[in-house]
């Protein structure tokens, strides 16, 4: 590479760095992460992914590129952790190995890792705290009781291990302030005063702390449970916290979608539920009785919920069945739960479009008339 | 049958499977590690159970396939006549293609039964 091409690549790159520090956002930091692959500057590359990561942790496209040069970087980190594993296990060596598939997203292999390590170091705070950020990170996404009840017992055991835990204490204390647990979590950010004094976070935790709004009452089970049904955090440190208002139910908006499937082939019936199945709009074929097949695709999704929950798989999606009876699928989106009915001869691809079809509209109309009310 | 359930265990993404009755009395299970077998006999036997007193209501008593996806897994249940084969797995495969290899080992339970 000549000097003038170095020098271009140079000003490209303070471009680009510029663009994703002052605007950070997922497309600049994705110029950036593949400026520096193309450079072959793996290192750099992975410390701009894991910024990206850190402020935009659910956009798919930048995790896929972090953990493509995250598992680049750590293979043969993991062969030679596997290698000390089989030779002499440590609890380092598994909390290692679990961190590493916790920032691969393989929480099932980083579990197993830390199940291991705490059957034979039960004495042993690490893979406790990393089994309880895992759960915790699963609640933060589907807002499900057990999850939180989980983490908390996993964090709290670190914590009555090792005092001077930072990281589980830092959990609990983030976790009880935004499900409103306020004395609570000021009392573990305290905690880590006690050993941090200076810590610039914990203070900062404290002053927002003042101004989360107090529930009631503090009573664990009883927060969690709204937070499940609201689908809401009651204080979110991670957005602005603009006051709740649960979106209202447009009856026409669904009505209206479901209108444009009339008659589509092979579609028996199409209906249109909140979570606890009460009926929001509904279509059926001619000759079709509505409500039987309501009150069986209700009761399957009663059914398959609580399935889902007790295998512990998190919030339900979706499900397809089939049978001498046709095929139901039932699938829940933001608080809706979809139901098809197709006839026998009608394909699972075919009953999957006519549910897409009919999501989309429903999000197309709801955003026209949000802008229309703006 | 033991031999079926292990080869399709070998599948990506599948995590374990399992011959389980109606009540929920276990045939034959392969399940992964970390997967509690009563627990998924239970929730087996409830949700077979369930699925086809809600059938019931719309005439009929039986279900050919179910198939349930989750925030993190899947579940799926083939009628294999006396029993169901449950095989559980990751979210993120191409359902269709372990589909198809459920179904194969579905089949092959059936014949073996059959023989038998």
């Amino acid at each position: 590479m000549g000097i003038f091409d170095t020098l271009r690549y140079k000003k490209d790159l303070e471009r680009l760095e510029k663009m994703a520090r002052e605007t950070p956002s997922t497309e600049n930091f994705l110029s950036l992460i593949k400026k520096y692959i193309s450079l072959g500057d793996q290192d750099n590359a992975l410390r701009v992914a894991k910024q990206a990561i850190d402020q935009f942790p659910e956009a798919d496209e930048v995790f896929e590129i972090y953990s493509k040069l995250r598992r680049q970087q750590s293979q043969d980190e993991i062969e030679s952790l596997k290698r000390n594993l089989k030779q002499r296990p440590t609890p380092a060596v598994f909390s290692q190995l679990a961190e590493i598939y916790k920032d691969l997203r393989e929480d099932e292999t980083a579990m197993k890792y830390c199940r291991q390590s705490i059957e034979l170091f039960p004495n042993d705070d690490r893979c406790y705290c990393i089994l309880g950020e895992l759960r915790l990170r699963r609640f933060y996404s589907d807002l499900l009781a057990k999850d939180a009840q989980i983490a908390i017992t996993n964090l709290e055991k670190a914590y009555e291990i090792n005092t001077r835990n930072y990281r589980s204490l830092l959990s609990l204390s983030k976790f009880y302030l935004q499900i409103g647990m306020v004395q609570k979590a000021r009392q573990r950010l305290k905690n880590i005063l006690l050993f941090a004094p200076e810590d610039e976070n914990v203070k900062k935790l404290l002053d927002v702390s003042s101004n989360v709004p107090k529930p009631p009452h503090e009573d664990m089970d009883v927060l969690l449970h709204q937070i499940e049904a609201q689908r809401r955090l009651h204080y979110n440190l991670d957005r602005e916290n603009v006051p709740g208002v649960p979106t209202p139910v447009n009856h026409e908006i669904f009505q209206e979608a479901l209108e444009n499937l009339k008659g589509a082939e092979g579609l028996l019936s199409l209906l249109v539920c909140d979570e606890d199945g009460n009926l929001i709009a509904r279509y059926a074929k001619e000759n079709i009785d509505v409500y039987t097949y309501y009150e069986v695709s209700v009761s399957i999704y009663q059914t398959v919920q609580d399935s889902s929950r007790q295998m512990d798989l998190g919030r339900f999606q979706k499900a397809e069945i089939e049978g001498p009876f046709g095929n139901i699928h039932i699938m829940a989106a933001d608080g809706v739960i979809y139901m098809a009915i197709g006839e026998t001869l009608v394909k699972n691809e075919t009953l999957r479009k006519y549910l897409q079809h009919l999501t989309k509209t429903i999000s197309v109309n709801t955003g026209k008339i949000a802008a229309k009310n703006r | 049958m033991r031999r079926i359930l292990q080869q399709l265990n070998r599948e990506v993404g599948v995590k374990g499977s399992m011959v389980v009755s109606p009540d929920g009395l276990v045939v034959m299970a392969e399940l992964g590690e970390g997967i509690d077998q009563e627990v998924v006999a239970a929730m087996a036997s409830s949700t077979i159970g369930s699925t086809k007193r809600a059938l019931n209501l719309c005439g009929h008593d039986k279900f050919d396939r179910l198939i349930l996806t989750s925030a993190h897994g899947r579940i799926v249940f083939v009628d294999i006549e006396l029993a169901y084969l449950l095989v559980l797995t990751d979210k993120n495969i191409n359902i269709d293609f372990t589909l198809l290899e459920i179904d194969g080992a579905a089949h092959r339970i059936r014949n073996t039964w059959k023989i038998e």
